[in-house]
Formats: C-alpha cells, structure tokens, sequence
C-alpha cells in the first residue's frame, strides 16, 4: 500500500529531502532507490539523480505518533510517550509531569485517548492500541485480581452473593477469570451499558 | 481548546472542511458548540455516544489545567430549526 514516487534534484540529500516534504514524514523513515546518476558539464558541472522513494512501513505508526503528539501540545500535557510493537499490538507508554491527569477517576483519559486512537488508527495498521502509563494497567490487574479472591472468600464463608461496582469489559473480564477458578462460585453481569455490574454467588 | 476539538473532530469525519466549531465564553464554564456535515454525525457521536463521551473526557483533563469547565455540546440540524442535545 506504499506509494512509490520519483524524485530528481542535484544532490541525493536533497533529494531525500524532497521525499520527506512530499511523504510528510521524516528523511531517515524513507526508503529509496537510485534510478540514475548523471553528472554533466555544461559551463561548469552540475550533478542530477533520480531516485525512487517511498515512505518505510513504519509510516503508519509515525502517523500515530505525530497524532497523539499534536494531541498532547493542545491539550498542554506534559507528558512524554514511547511506542513499541507488540505480538499483535501497539503499546504507546505515557509518561510526565501530569500522569495523575492520565490516570485520574481510574485512568479515565487514559482509556478515553485509547479508545479514540484505536477508532483513529487500528484499522489502518492493522493491530491494536494499548496505553499504558505508569504500569496502571499492569497494577490494576493485579490488584482487581486480589479483589476478586477476597470477594470469593467473603461469598464462601457467608454464603450470600455480592455486587460489585461497575466496571468496563477489561476490568470484568479478570474479575470472571479469577472467580472460574473456584469451582463452586459463579459471577455474572449485569447491566446493558458498557458498564456492567458484576454479581459473585454460590452455585 | 477549540483547536483540539477540531483537530480530534476533523481526524474522525469524513467532510473534515465541514467541522465547525464555536466557542462561547462564561463565567467560569465555556461552551463549545459542534457543527459536522448530517453524514458525520455518528462519527462523531460513536457506539451508544462513546466517541462523544471520549472526546469530553479529553476536553474535561484539558480543562483541568486551565481550571476552567469546558462543555461540548454536539448541533443537530433538523431542517431549518436547531436543536441542540442537553
């Protein structure tokens, strides 16, 4: 899906140059190839390339990237972010002076900005967006993790189901993972919003 | 502000030159009114107003800094008459 286009000019820096305006990413993402090299002498000597040049695969992701960093300058955060590549998946790490505003009123933003850079750009590179900052998402496994068996042994002992609060799919999803585990319990959601209720209770 | 709503705005729709957004000052709260061409509005809206809800959280952290409420408020257009959404 890369477009290959033709540049010539004097000199192949230049040329790389002219690429980089053209594809609107930067000089050393573009991948190129020499079509000819002239060198003429009329009066004095001037030099003339052609060279084929097309934006590298990384292009996508530079798109990404330049994305959430116009996205954080009018936002006025001051945060710094990583991108690596995944099995299968993008992870775009924050980091900076405001991740508290990332992760306020449990990562909120946080989920927000991943949510719209998935509609934005997993379709056009073909894997999925993970942010993370500060390990939240890491953290926030765990400690849903310990929650769910807390809730289970608070459910075995007392024998009366117990109501969570609401949470997103991720969220639920590790609280049911956790509670199939126990062999006489069972969760389910409740609810038909994107937030559910989670119900823990004896078979 | 009105920058970052018609950036995130514009990367959505597929009229990105019919994006329109005005800006209305208040006391302590100013309110951004969205305009998009009728065919744009789901993207804009999104599943069950999830794009909307997004580009309001995004708005509100923003805000967060400037100490100030922003409020988002998206323009439907029937016919002739406006009404807006609460």
């Amino acid at each position: 899906m890369s477009i290959i286009k033709e540049f010539c000019s004097t000199s192949l820096k230049e040329a790389l140059s002219l690429a980089s305006a053209e594809f609107n990413v930067h000089e050393d993402k573009i991948k190129y190839e020499i079509i000819t090299e002239k060198t003429k002498y009329f009066g004095h000597s001037q030099r003339e390339i052609y060279i084929k040049a097309w934006p590298s695969e990384g292009g996508e992701e530079n798109q990404l990237a330049s994305f959430i960093k116009e996205l954080l300058r009018l936002m006025d955060m001051d945060l710094q972010f990583n991108v690596s590549n995944g099995k299968g998946f993008l992870t775009v790490d924050f980091n900076g002076e405001d991740y508290k505003l990332m992760l306020y009123q449990n990562g909120k933003l946080l989920n927000a900005v991943q949510y719209l850079l998935n509609r934005l750009y997993s379709d056009i590179i073909g894997k999925k967006i993970y942010c993370e900052c500060q390990r939240f998402r890491k953290n926030r496994e765990f400690e849903l993790t310990n929650l769910a068996h807390r809730y289970a042994r608070t459910v075995r002992k007392n024998g009366r189901p117990i109501s969570l609060k609401e949470m997103n799919p991720f969220e639920r999803r590790i609280i049911h993972m956790t509670i199939n585990k126990y062999s006489d319990l069972e969760s389910k959601s409740k609810g038909d919003s994107f937030q559910k209720v989670i119900t823990i209770r004896k078979k | 502000m009105k920058e970052l709503v018609e950036t995130v705005c514009k990367s959505l729709v597929d009229n990105p030159e019919e994006v329109k957004v005005t800006q209305i000052d208040g006391e302590q709260t100013t309110i951004l009114e969205l305009r998009v061409h009728q065919s744009d509005l789901g993207k804009v809206i999104g599943k069950q107003g999830r794009t909307a809800r997004a580009i309001r959280t995004i708005l509100a952290a923003a805000g967060m800094k400037q100490r100030r409420r922003f409020n988002l408020e998206i323009i439907e257009r029937f016919d002739d008459r406006e009404k807006s959404e609460g």
